[in-house]
């Protein structure tokens, strides 16, 4: 009792100021530099103004913002079909495995994203292997012209961001209790029925929660864009970069990056209501 | 049925070897004796040898370790205690704090790299080290937060009950029942916030300076101008290491006899 | 219920000798009031516990019981009120400050320690010496039939076993109180019984208080040297075990604790300090008790124990008419509901017996029900 005092000062008054300083600071000045105009030699200058805003409706630039939702929007659905059974056949495994194999999902991130988008460039270029392999074994005459398209980038974003899926619908599956599968064969229901009514809801939040942790990134990533993609497939992080750190356009590009801000607010707000209604049929497969 | 079997373990090894692919190929070219990627020249440790003279890019791979080693530490002190005092703290905007947390881990890469950007610009913070290691312990806390939480929330309170009953004071009682306890939580917490930052791209890129030179940086102009295998070697190295690491941490784990959750 | 009058009164006389002789109140809790985020749990309570006894806390879930627990672990603060241990005030003190230690209901062990450790924590934390640990934790151990298990983790221990390490952990302490947190309610029935002895052994051989919290009234009386009733934060009854099952004071406790029958009785006529004549279900009935509150044309409550009851055949001439509706066979006993003519169901169980006869009455046989004379109590009637 003594010591929680101060402790419980300390820890707060450090994580409070880091929140703020590191969180909600930097935001804001995202927000108020959106709102400013653009100055060659200091970034920034103190002139108010919405033409950053006006900007983002330019149908060139609305073009590449649709495309590269889109592509991730692809990038998230073929996470979730590959993702959803792999995390569910791994929770059904035996205890003493699991964890190894887990862990060997998690080891390709320690060779850094970018060395494995280089790699997937190794592999889909001109005479990268598939193509090699492809031609070796006669199945095409022609080299396939894989890089620097629409596919690549979608190829490339699903693989860095593969785990990132399997990670939340597999903590997921962990919590599902076998018994109410049991349960559910037991009150007649077949294995599609037990699909959609018992297990579909109940893995929702890890659904959910996967596509945010793929959707998000993967409008964002611009170096799968500038390796895999090329300039016709650019993502909006490519968008944003390009105007920080070559057009050096700071207020433009901080306008698009509260665009994409506000998309993921909307997504966030889509995630809690569903959490919430979950919640309640949620609650009562727990008291199952 | 064993078809049904033979189907889920098929599935499963598929997975794996879409994960595995890209990387394999890099770990195959890494000892190809011709510089051409695409055609294969004999076995050579050549690359290797290049790798060792190649110093700014072992350089860099070096101060990405380093990076990764101290941003999860830093998380790892900070990260705990936060997930207790959110536990078992009531204070004023503890909603808030939550909903913060919860924005940084969900906040795509980029928004976080120029808001950071911004902030050290303003307040003058030298672009390197420094920089690197806040904004990398900020997209690492709420996920060492979240991991050290859920393990708090499983937490029978009667335990620490049981500790101050039989006469433990509060650091006692913290170190001898609840850190122990928790250890597995803040041990994968840590892991985590090493894999992220050592993974991260697009944040080091941006707030990065020319005293402190990481491993993305390097590869990505060695990249642009062609490619070097050294890089393949590289990455060879690194999976490696990673490999050592995790069998060593899960070492560490079943020897102290608990299980992990 | 209860026996012939000069017995009781041979039985007070005892009683009150022997709590003059060495009873000094151990713990005492006055006034005491608790409330919850803003349910009120303990209005007031005055509550005096005596060393060396083992006394009961008893009642339904959410009477407060384990507040009051809790509250003397120190583990609670009351709003208002103090609790005393020894005369001394201790309301302030921490848990660990306390000379009480707590068996938690659910053992609370510490799961990454031996067997061995947990028992040893409480010493190490008063940094005894090594070799003192280690010779108290050992006879402990023994006490409880644990010292080949000293090695082993919680997890690769049965609940048993487990429960028993949590009150080594406890014991060896040496405090002046113990407290129980309904440590056997996760036990299987004949483990429980087998508990509860070795409880009441070790109490005797510890020659310290315990103070048991439970739910289950059975265990309530078998345990105990005394009984507290508790219903929403307020004491129904104290006393012995055969009190509170004899001589329940209100409806609450006779329900509470047992099986229990109630008639509605008018008083008709007193006769003296205990008899007076009453009508029951439209018989009139010669009926004993503590009357001296009641009046003529008063209604009161008649209670009577299922045991308390005789089952005679339908052509006797005393006991209120009715026919049997459900028989129970439960080994030791036979337990018959019966429903009256006038529609009230009662129960009446007795001791097995297959030699006689009487007792055994099929499922819709006609009998009459009557009771052992004298063996009724008879309560105001609280609703009016």
């Amino acid at each position: 009792m003594k010591l929680r005092k101060p402790f419980k000062t300390v820890v707060l008054v450090l994580i409070w100021g880091w929140i703020l300083l590191f969180v909600l600071a930097p935001n804001l000045l995202v927000v108020m530099t959106s709102f400013l105009t653009r100055d060659d030699a200091h970034f920034i200058r103190w002139q108010a103004t919405l033409e950053n805003y006006l900007r983002l409706f330019d149908p060139d630039y609305l073009a590449v913002f649709g495309h590269s939702f889109y592509m991730a929007l692809v990038t998230t659905l073929l996470c979730l079909l590959v993702g959803y059974p792999f995390a569910y056949l791994l929770s059904r495994l035996r205890a003493g495995v699991k964890p190894y194999l887990l862990f060997l999902v998690i080891v390709p991130f320690w060779t850094n994203s970018l060395v494995r988008t280089y790699a997937m460039k190794l592999l889909i270029a001109t005479n990268g292997l598939v193509n090699q392999t492809l031609l070796g074994l006669g199945w095409i005459d022609t080299p396939l012209r894989l890089l620097y398209t629409e596919t690549a980038v979608i190829v490339g974003l699903f693989y860095v961001l593969l785990p990132f899926m399997i990670l939340p619908l597999y903590a997921i599956f962990e919590q599902l209790r076998p018994e109410l599968l049991e349960a559910s064969g037991d009150l007649g229901a077949g294995t599609w029925q037990t699909f959609r009514r018992v297990v579909l809801p109940l893995t929702m939040p890890g659904i959910i929660a996967g596509c945010l942790l793929v959707l998000l990134p993967a409008v964002g990533m611009f170096y799968v864009g500038d390796v895999l993609g090329g300039a016709k497939n650019l993502l909006i992080g490519n968008v944003i970069k390009n105007q920080f750190l070559d057009a050096r356009d700071w207020p433009f590009g901080a306008a698009i990056s509260l665009l994409l801000t506000l998309a993921m607010a909307m997504l966030l707000y889509a995630y809690y209501l569903s959490v919430r209604l979950i919640r309640r049929p949620h609650a009562h497969a727990e008291l199952a | 049925m064993p078809m049904l079997n033979w189907l889920k373990h098929a599935y499963l090894w598929f997975v794996y070897l879409l994960l595995y692919l890209p990387i394999g190929v890099l770990v195959f070219y890494s000892f190809n004796a011709s510089k051409n990627p695409y055609r294969w020249g004999g076995f050579s440790w050549h690359w290797y040898e290049r790798l060792w003279q190649n110093s700014s890019l072992l350089e860099a791979a070096m101060n990405s370790l380093l990076l990764a080693v101290s941003a999860a530490t830093l998380s790892t002190l900070i990260g705990p205690l936060t997930a207790v005092a959110l536990h078992r703290y009531r204070f004023r905007g503890k909603r808030f704090l939550n909903s913060m947390l919860f924005v940084v881990m969900m906040s795509p890469d980029i928004v976080l790299a120029i808001s950071l950007l911004a902030l050290f610009i303003l307040i003058g913070v030298q672009l390197g080290y420094v920089s690197l290691l806040l904004a990398h312990v900020t997209f690492c806390l709420p996920f060492v937060v979240v991991t050290v939480y859920a393990r708090l929330s499983g937490f029978n309170p009667q335990i620490l009950e049981a500790a101050r009953d039989l006469g433990a004071g509060d650091l006692r009682a913290l170190v001898t029942v609840v850190l122990p306890i928790i250890f597995p939580a803040v041990l994968a917490g840590w892991l985590l916030g090493f894999t992220l930052s050592l993974d991260d791209v697009v944040v080091s890129m941006f707030v990065t300076g020319p005293t402190f030179e990481i491993l993305p940086l390097r590869i990505y102009s060695m990249v642009r101008l062609g490619i070097k295998p050294e890089v393949n070697a590289l990455a060879t190295v690194l999976l490696l290491l990673s490999l050592a690491t995790l069998i060593g941490s899960q070492f560490i784990l079943t020897r102290k006899g608990e299980r992990k959750t | 219920m209860t026996k012939p009058p000069a017995y009781r009164k041979i039985r007070v006389l005892v009683t009150a000798a022997l709590m003059l002789q060495d009873k000094q109140k151990i713990i005492e809790l006055k006034g005491v009031r608790k409330s919850f985020g803003g349910r009120m749990v303990l209005p007031t309570l005055d509550l005096d516990i005596f060393h060396g006894e083992f006394v009961t806390l008893l009642g339904p879930s959410g009477c407060g019981k384990t507040t009051i627990l809790r509250l003397i672990g120190g583990f609670e603060q009351p709003d208002a009120g103090q609790v005393l241990l020894g005369g001394e005030d201790i309301t302030r003190l921490d848990p660990n400050q306390r000379p009480v230690n707590t068996v938690f209901q659910s053992y609370a062990l510490f799961p990454h320690m031996s067997v061995f450790d947990n028992v040893a924590y409480g010493l190490r934390a008063e940094k005894r010496p090594r070799a003192e640990i280690e010779e108290r934790v050992a006879r402990v151990l023994a006490m409880v039939q644990l010292e080949d298990l000293a090695r082993r983790k919680p997890d690769q221990l049965s609940g048993g076993q487990q429960q028993r390490v949590a009150i080594a952990r406890a014991v060896v302490k040496g405090p002046r109180v113990l407290l129980l947190d309904e440590p056997l309610s996760a036990l299987d029935y004949k483990l429980r019984k087998q508990m509860q002895n070795e409880l009441k052994r070790l109490q005797r051989e510890l020659g310290i208080t315990f103070v048991f919290v439970t739910h289950d009234q059975e265990e309530a009386l078998s345990m105990s040297d005394r009984v507290v009733v508790l219903q929403e934060g307020r004491v129904e009854q104290v006393g012995t075990p055969r009190d509170v099952y004899e001589s329940p004071r209100n409806l609450f406790v006779a329900r509470f604790v047992g099986e229990i029958n109630v008639f509605d009785v008018e008083v008709c006529e007193l006769r003296d300090d205990r008899h007076l004549i009453g009508e029951v279900e439209g018989q009139r009935f010669e009926l004993h008790g503590e009357i001296s509150a009641f009046a003529s044309g008063q209604r009161i409550h008649m209670l009577l124990r299922p045991e308390d009851m005789r089952l005679l055949p339908e052509d006797s001439e005393r006991g209120l008419p009715g026919q049997v509706i459900e028989r129970n066979y439960k080994g030791m006993t036979l337990e018959t509901l019966i429903r009256l003519d006038s529609g009230k169901e009662l129960l009446a169980s007795e001791f097995f017996d297959e030699s006689d006869p009487d007792f055994d009455y099929r499922l819709g046989e006609r009998v009459q029900v009557s009771w052992v004379p004298s063996w009724e109590v008879l309560l105001a009637d609280e609703t009016a």
